[in-house]
Parts: structure tokens; sequence; C-alpha cells
């Protein structure tokens, strides 16, 4: 049962992740800030992260960074979730380390595909 | 140089003068000189003459007289009495005496044939009568008795001049042969001999002599004169410049001030007095540092003082005070003046008045500077108008994302009941979290373009802060919302509305920057000046000191980087202010940064709201009302706060032009007009009644008469919907327009062009169950009659 951590300071857009994927046999964490969900990794070791951009306190972006930085967490699976589609923000969203990133607003349904496909990836590299 | 010049120039004119004097005196005495030469020449000439004739005379009288041959020119004298004056040679030749006397008249009569020489021996008393002396000789002859020596001069007779010399015989023995008998003894003064010669000839010899002087004179004056003249002419012409140059500096627009060496003023054209208000006399002797303003420092003055006194010329700026304290600028140039050697003997300054120019140049550098602000400022709105963007962006995309993330849920999945509903209730609520967004674009928009309306009126400020409180109290359990309100607030004159708006961003703000919870305390208290004041206080984030100040700016938000997930929109403290301020009031805010905010605003208590009263009701326009037409002011105050109390606006006029004013030309009709019938001015009630009722526009208008007379007959006639006799009842007259206006068919005038809008408004009022009566339908005019039963304020929501 793979374990993801939510990222997210709006509730909304937790529950909206929350309600894409709980029927899909996950372990699903919630955190609404980037400390808290730091904290989470440490403790919970989820296999992947899907992580809001802009939060307060620890950015997407940071929170990203720090743990592909870091060899214990590199592993993670971690998807952005953007605000905006710039290219920036793509080259943004690369250079921290991101597997995936998502534009919002976005599909609850492409959502639960790409969380899917990319655990699927990781285990066949694992085995 | 110019002294030098100047000292050259007088000193060879002082020469060429003496010289010229020198000269004529020189010339003078020299002509003299000569004048007197030749007469002493004519009267060493005259006296040899005398002379030979008295040697002769002697030799003859030596002789006893000579005998010549008696001939046509020798008759025997007939004065001479002697008996021998005739005598017969042997050879019968006859001799006569010649005398000394007849020999000398016979030597004159050859002198005067042969040389213009006239010998003229005379006496006082001549033997021959022919002898008399004329006039001169006579006194010549009384001079001599005198003891004169001799005489003579130069005697005009006709056109010649003659030289005369005269000089005495005396008597000797010979003599007394022929002049003994007259009486003489030997010494006496027997006569004389005058010799008269022209002068011609010495006149000519002396004028060719004065003529060679004269000419060497003339030489030497016309030189002197020469040379004069041309320094002379200089001097003269210099003088002129002079006096050209002097009257330029006199007029010069620049002041030009001249010192000595010590720097004492010598001189100051009139342009120093203008400017600096010291006159002439004023300043003379005195020190240009009296000019001093103290503005510029003593370095300043020594570096000047230096360049000059080094004989250079100095250039800068003086900042310089007047006789009457007034500051002003001075461009200076000064440089030193020299002597023909070389010393620095002056100094002169030459200044302009450059304080207009200085002004100008700091405006223009102030209006350079400002508009350099004023584009800063444009590029920092612009910049935050693209942070807007972005935040605009991330807050429309996280409500969009929601609704769009649970609808397409709600539509790809089957879901339970129960969670379609809680799909469903974020979808709403978050469509309504976007709904507020908008709202707050929309108000900084109108708010910015002017197009805010605000509907004032009487509040109790407790109950608004406590409805308030309440609501955001329901969003929140990690925070207590805590009101204090001070006793006997007064009542405030603001919209309920807008209120409640600032108050919400207030509070949603201090739930948002409090994230860790606590308590946040409302504070509402009577300030001193006729306003209550309304603190909503925090323990939250805080605000750094450095941001308090741009915090009111629309688009700014606090540290953009890591707060733009608390959310909002940069706008809501824009619009607080923008708000506030319309209603009179002040808003700021306290804060310590990680300790809490305080956001306290001031509004403006109602008292202040009867001061501006009437401002507020002309200002106040798009709003229905009943207009109320009464010259006597508290009557029409009481009726306006009873109609108040039902709930109605109205608009006081006290004369008939204006009440036709504001019932016809205004953009909305009155609801109802509540006309008195005795009005001052040109146009009583009646009038304006019957005017009313004339005008298509105003014939539907309700007109309640409100008058002392008992006219209610005529009234009716006229059309009047009811009629008041005073005093009445307050319930009466809010019964009486509440009728009218809810009886009367309110007309509604809409300047609609073309059929889509008539249409729509048709459309809209029929929707709202009112049957519409398109009475009129003109190009571009369209009234529509709206059937009875309206509630109050319809026709003035249509318009």
């Amino acid at each position: 049962m793979p374990k993801i951590l939510v990222v997210d300071d709006e509730p909304a857009l937790r529950f909206l992740i929350i309600a894409s994927l709980e029927d899909e046999g996950y372990d699903l964490l919630e955190a609404e800030d980037g400390f808290q969900a730091y904290d989470l990794i440490i403790a919970e070791r989820p296999e992947m992260v899907i992580l809001d951009v802009m939060m307060p306190g620890l950015t997407g972006y940071e929170l990203c960074k720090m743990l592909k930085d870091n060899p214990s967490t590199s592993k993670i699976i971690i998807i952005l979730l953007t605000a905006k589609a710039q290219l920036k923000d793509r080259l943004a969203s690369q250079q921290v380390g991101a597997d995936y990133y998502l534009t919002k607003p976005f599909s609850p349904l492409e959502l639960n595909e790409v969380v899917a496909s990319l655990l699927q990836n990781r285990r066949e590299i694992i085995s | 140089m110019k002294n030098n010049f100047f000292s050259t120039t007088r000193f060879i004119i002082i020469i060429c003068t003496l010289l010229v004097i020198v000269a004529i005196v020189l010339m003078k005495s020299e002509i003299d000189g000569i004048k007197a030469l030749f007469q002493k020449v004519a009267l060493d000439s005259a006296k040899s003459h005398f002379n030979t004739i008295v040697i002769m005379r002697k030799w003859n009288s030596l002789h006893d007289g000579v005998y010549v041959p008696v001939t046509p020119q020798t008759e025997p004298n007939p004065y001479l009495e002697d008996p021998l004056r005739e005598v017969e040679t042997t050879d019968g030749m006859i001799l006569t005496k010649v005398n000394p006397a007849y020999m000398t008249r016979l030597i004159a009569d050859i002198a005067n044939q042969d040389l213009d020489l006239k010998f003229h021996i005379t006496s006082l008393k001549p033997l021959n009568p022919n002898n008399a002396a004329d006039q001169w000789e006579r006194q010549a002859l009384e001079s001599f008795e005198e003891g004169a020596k001799s005489n003579y001069g130069i005697l005009k007779s006709g056109t010649k001049r003659d030289f005369r010399y005269m000089a005495p015989l005396k008597v000797e023995n010979e003599c007394l042969q022929c002049h003994a008998k007259q009486g003489y003894q030997v010494g006496d003064i027997r006569g004389g001999i005058s010799v008269t010669m022209p002068y011609e000839p010495f006149q000519r010899a002396q004028d060719q002599a004065i003529l060679i002087s004269l000419s060497r004179y003339i030489i030497l004056l016309m030189f002197a004169a020469a040379v004069g003249t041309y320094f002379g002419r200089k001097t003269i012409f210099t003088e002129k410049e002079m006096r050209k140059l002097t009257q330029a500096v006199e007029q010069s627009a620049n002041s030009v001030v001249i010192t000595d060496t010590e720097g004492r003023i010598v001189y100051v054209n009139p342009k120093v007095e203008e400017v600096t208000g010291y006159s002439a006399a004023e300043v003379i002797g005195k020190n240009p540092h009296i000019l001093k303003s103290g503005e510029q420092g003593v370095e300043f003055y020594q570096e000047m003082w230096e360049t000059i006194g080094n004989g250079k010329e100095w250039h800068g700026t003086f900042h310089n005070k007047k006789k009457n304290g007034d500051m002003f600028w001075e461009k200076a140039s000064i440089a030193p003046v020299r002597d023909h050697r070389g010393t620095i003997t002056n100094y002169i300054a030459i200044k302009e008045d450059i304080t207009k120019l200085k002004e100008a140049t700091e405006e223009r550098e102030r209006l350079i500077n400002e508009t350099r602000q004023a584009l800063e400022q444009l590029k920092e709105v612009d910049h935050l108008k693209s942070e807007l963007v972005n935040v605009v962006s991330h807050e429309l995309r996280t409500p969009l994302t929601s609704i769009l993330g649970f609808s397409e849920l709600l539509l790809r999945k089957s879901v339970g009941e129960a969670k379609t509903k809680k799909y469903l209730t974020t979808i709403h609520n978050e469509a309504v979290r976007l709904t507020g967004l908008i709202n707050s674009f929309l108000d900084l928009q109108k708010i910015e373009a002017g197009r805010f309306e605000f509907k004032k009126q009487c509040l109790d400020i407790g109950e608004t802060v406590r409805n308030c409180i309440n609501v955001y109290q329901a969003q929140s359990d990690r925070h207590a919302l805590v009101l204090v309100l001070e006793e006997d607030i007064p009542l405030v004159w603001a919209d309920p509305d807008r209120l409640t708006q600032v108050l919400g961003n207030l509070l949603s703000n201090a739930i948002k920057y409090s994230p860790a919870g606590g308590s946040i305390e409302v504070n509402v208290s009577s300030g001193p000046t006729a306003e209550v004041k309304i603190a909503v206080r925090d323990h939250g984030l805080g605000i750094p000191e450095d941001a308090q100040s741009t915090l009111f700016q629309p688009f700014y938000r606090v540290d953009n980087s890591d707060r733009r997930q608390i959310g909002g929109t940069g706008l809501g403290l824009a619009i607080c202010q923008k708000i506030i301020h319309a209603l009179g009031g002040r808003i700021w805010v306290q804060s310590v940064h990680g300790l809490g905010s305080t956001f306290t605003f001031t509004l403006p208590d109602v008292t202040i709201q009867r001061e501006t009263n009437m401002k507020e009701e002309v200002r106040v326009a798009a709003e229905p009302f009943i207009l109320i037409v009464e010259d006597d002011r508290s009557t029409a105050d009481i009726f306006k706060e009873t109609l108040a109390t039902a709930g109605y606006t109205t608009r006081i006029v006290d004369n008939g032009p204006a009440a036709l004013a504001l019932a016809i030309t205004e953009q909305m009709l009155p609801l109802a007009i509540i006309l008195d019938l005795v009005l001052v001015g040109p146009l009583d009630g009646w009038e304006v009644l019957r005017r009313l009722k004339q005008d298509v526009r105003t014939k539907n208008v309700p007109v309640i008469i409100s008058s002392c007379l008992e006219k209610s007959q005529e009234g009716l006639e006229l059309g009047v919907t009811d009629y008041l006799v005073k005093p009445f009842p307050p319930d009466k007259l809010v019964e009486s327009v509440r009728n009218a206006v809810q009886t009367a068919n309110g007309v509604v005038e809409l300047p609609f062009t073309t059929q889509k809008i008539e249409d729509e408004v048709k459309g809209l009022l029929e929707s709202k169950g009112f049957a519409v009566q398109e009475i009129i339908n003109r190009d571009d005019l369209l009234v529509i009659f709206i059937d009875s039963a309206l509630p109050g304020k319809i026709g003035g929501d249509l318009a």
C-alpha cells in the first residue's frame, strides 16, 4: 500500500487530491505547510509527495530541493503543483529535481493516472 | 593703463599751453623791442641830421656868416639886420650874407627837395614869421624851457607817418650878433630845430623785422597748437568715450561695485541699490560683506580674496542678503584694476542677480525630480500590477481547480450521496470565494474610477461590529473574537454595507495573519473630536516597520515571497482605506513585527453629518427620494426626520424654481412631492403645482399639499394626491406619503435608443411580476407605466 503525502495550504485542494486518489488503495497523508510535510516525510517515509509550490514558510520548490539533495530522501517521487504554466516554472521544477509537475487547474483523473504510472515505473526500476 | 594715458596727455596739453603763452609774451616783447629799436634808429638818424645842422650853423656863426652870390635861390635875407648884408666884390659881384638861420633854411630847402627831410628852425619868438612853431614844436619848445633835452615822436600827417625830432638851440656868443636885440643871454634857449623825416623806410624795415620774428613764433605756435589740439581733441574724444562708458556702467543691468584694495566700496551703480536695497550713500566706504548672508563659509571668501589679491579674475556665486533681509543669489566676476605701474589700485565686481534664474533652475530640477519620482512610482505600480497578475492567477486558479476538479470527479466517477454533497459544498464554497475575489476587483476598479456609491445613514456601530464578529467567529475555531464596546457610543454616519466590508476585511486579515490562533479584539470607543474609533487587534505575525507605510497601497502585500499563499489579492486594505476616506474617517496601522497588528479606523459621529447635511443631500443623488418643498426650515427638518424613520430619503428645497428644477431636470423623479402653498420667491405653491401637473414628465408624480390654508377643494381640482392642513401629526404625513407612493403609477423615463434594451427592461419588469404598458415609444424616449402596488422604491431602482 504505497504511502502518498499530500501537501497544500489550501484545505479545499488537499481535499480534492485526496478525493481523486482515495479509491485507489493508497495510504494518504496530509500536511498543510512545508515544515509539517518535512517532519512527516522523515517519520513516515512516503513513496510519493504531491507538493504545492506556493506555501507559507517553506515553499514547494525549497522542500523538493531539500528532499532531492538528501540521499536518504532523494528516491521519493515528487509531483509539483504549480499555479503557472510558464516556461520558467517548468524550468524551476526541473532544477529542483521534481519527477513531474501539474498545473492548476488540473484534472483529478489525470492526477490519478500520473500517480499510478509514476509508482509503476518506480516499482519496475526497483525490481 | 588709463591713468598713465591721462597723465601723459594732460602733461602734454599743459606744456603746449605754456609754450603758447610764453611764445606770445616773447613775441610781444620782441615786437616791442623791434619797434623801439627802429625808433632808436630813426631817432639817431634825426639826431645826426640835427647835429649836422647845428655844426654847420656853428661853422657859419664862427665865420659870422658867409657870403654867397645873390641868386634867385639866395636873395638877401630880409630878416637880417646887418649893414654888411650885401657887399660888392671888387669885381662887382654882389654877395649877400648868409647867417646861420638863413643857411639853415637854404639847406632845409635842399634837404626837403632831395631827401624829403625837413628842417625847421623855429622859436617861440621868431624873427621870421615863417619860422613860427607849429603845435608839436611849440609843445617841444615849452618842454625845453622846463629842462627837456630833446623831444621826438612819430606823428601822423595825413596818410603818412613822420618821425619828428626836436632839440633846443642854446644861446651862444655868436648868436647874440643877431638875436641880442631879442634880449637873449648866453645859455638861454632861443629856439630849436625840428627834424622831420618820413617814417616809412623805418616802418618798412621794422615791419620786415617783425615779420621775420613773427614768422618764427608762428611756426612755434602752430606746432604747439597742433600738438595741443591733437591731444586736446583726443582728450575730448576720450571724455566722450568715458561719458559713454560711465553711462553704460550706470545703466547696466548688472550690479557694478568698485572697491579699493582694502575692500572699501568706492563706487556702486544704481543697479546695486535696485538689487540690494542699499543706496550708494549707504555703502560707499563700507565693505561689501555687509551683504553677507552667512550662508557661505569663511573659506569661500578667503579663496576669493586670494584669487583677486594675486591679480587674477575671480568668478563665483554669492548667496547674499538684501537690506530687507531677503536672500538673493549673485553671480559675480571680480577683477583687479592696475595703474600704469601694474600695482593693483581697485577691484571691480560685476554681479548679476540670478535669484530668479536659480529659482527657475531649482523649480526645473524639482519638476524633473518629481517627474522621475512619478516615473519610479509608475514603474513600481507597473511592477505591482504584474505582481498582481501573478497573485490573481494563483488566487483564481485555486478555487477554479477545486471547482473543476470536483465537478470532474462527480461527472466521471460514481460517488455516494454523502460524498456528492461534500463535493458540491466545496464547489459552491469555492465559487463563492471566486465571486468575492472578483467583487474585490470590481470594487477597486469602481473606487479608482470614482463610481463607488455610498448610501450613508445613521448607524449603531456596535450592532454592525457585533454582526461582523459573529460571522467571522463562525469561520475559525482557533481564534477568539472579542468585542470591547465602550458605553454611550454615538451613532455614526456611514454606509452599513461598506462598513461591513471594511470590518470583514480587517477581521479576515487578523485571522489569516494569526496562523497560531489566539484572541482578536475589536475595540469601539468614541474619540475626542466627534468621531468613533474602531480598532481591530490581533496577536499574529505583525508587519515589518518598513512595510507599514505602503500597506494601504493597492496591490501591496507584505513579503510577497512567503505570504502569498496566505491569500488575498493585495487589494483589501487599499479598498478599506478608500472606503474609510470616503466615509470621512481615517485608517492606520500600528504593529510590532512578530507580535501582532492593530488596525484602527475612525468614523465621524452623527453630529458631523448634521453640519454637512445639505451637501450630502446634493451629493448623494442616485437614490429615490421624497421632495419636500417647504420654506420653513424647522418644519422641513421635522418632515425629513419623520420620513427618515419610515425609511424614506428626502431632499429639501425652500423655493418654487428649485423645486421645479429638482423635480423636472434631475435624472430621477421624486417618489412624491410634499408641497407648501405659501412660498417665498417668484413662484408660489399653486404655481409650482400647476407647472408640475402641466409637464408630461412630472404630472404623475404624487403631490401632497402641506399648508395652513384650508383650500383642499382647489388642490384636489388641480390633481393633488392628498391635502394636509397644518398642523398635522407625523404619522399622518407618513401614512399620506406611503399611500401616495403606493397608489401612484410610478413613471420612469428612460432614454433608451434600441428596441433590444426596451425589451430587456420590459422583460426585467415583467419577470418581477409587473404589468408593463408602453404608452409612448419614440426613437429616443420610452415612457413605461408600471402598474400599481409597487414597493416604494422600485421606480428609482429601475432608473
